[in-house]
């Protein structure tokens, strides 16, 4: 049985990926190879990780805003989420992603939550975000 | 030693001529970037000591090296004594 959220469309998109979820914020300059698309910050939870093709669940970013060129770079890399979901509005997210899509015609999508709702997402979670910002829980795959 | 600095700073540092006792000791300086930027670590530096704590926290997985955090005068005596030394503790 899948469940639904509202969330906000922040870089309206269309993705779907398995949930890799953190509880605590990431700077994505210094924190995520964009060459790799793996969480560096050695002290973050969710270090040595890689977040390509998934739904990366943050509930916001820290640290520099150069974060949005980190970003930006493993969108044209390939090595960005399939989507990214924050318990906030996030800037750094929202700049990298809408440059991208000027400068290489394609996004990651990005959608905020309220608390609730974002801290109701697991790992593993098979989420599907859309346009208008709905998210989808699915089943996990067996 | 690497000297990491901006225009402005290295000027003033020139003024006090800071600049030729950092060239007699042999420190490389570098204006106006950051060392995960622009590559400037040999490949036999294996542990790096900085004064900067945001150097210190994303060195780890940026630079795969060891870090030593620690004042500006434990830096210069480090780079002085040729191993981590540190008057201060953190």
């Amino acid at each position: 049985m899948s469940r639904r959220l509202q969330g906000r469309a922040v870089v309206p998109g269309r993705a779907e990926g398995v949930a890799l979820v953190c509880r605590e914020p990431l700077s994505l300059w210094g924190g995520f190879n964009p060459r790799t698309g793996e969480i560096v910050d050695r002290r973050h939870a969710q270090s040595g990780q890689v977040a390509t093709g998934r739904v990366l669940v943050l509930p916001r970013t820290k640290g520099s805003s150069t974060g949005s060129a980190c970003l930006l770079e493993s969108i044209r890399a390939g090595t960005a989420p399939a989507a990214i979901i924050t318990a906030e509005v996030d800037a750094i997210v929202a700049l990298g992603s809408i440059v991208a899509d000027e400068l290489y015609g394609r996004c990651v999508p990005a959608v905020a939550l309220d608390a609730e709702s974002f801290a109701s997402l697991r790992d593993g979670d098979v989420i599907a975000v859309a346009p208008d910002g709905t998210v989808t829980i699915g089943e996990p795959p067996c | 030693m690497i000297v990491i600095s901006c225009t402005q700073s290295w000027a003033l540092a020139q003024r006090a001529g800071f600049d030729r006792v950092l060239a007699e000791f042999g420190a490389r300086v570098t204006l106006d970037t950051c060392m995960f930027h622009t590559p400037m670590l040999g490949g036999e530096v294996r542990t790096v000591m900085t004064n900067s704590g945001k150097c210190a926290y994303y060195a780890p997985g940026e630079l795969d090296r060891k870090v030593a955090f620690g004042s500006l005068a434990d830096c210069v005596r480090s780079a002085v004594l040729g191993r981590v030394h540190r008057e201060e503790q953190p």
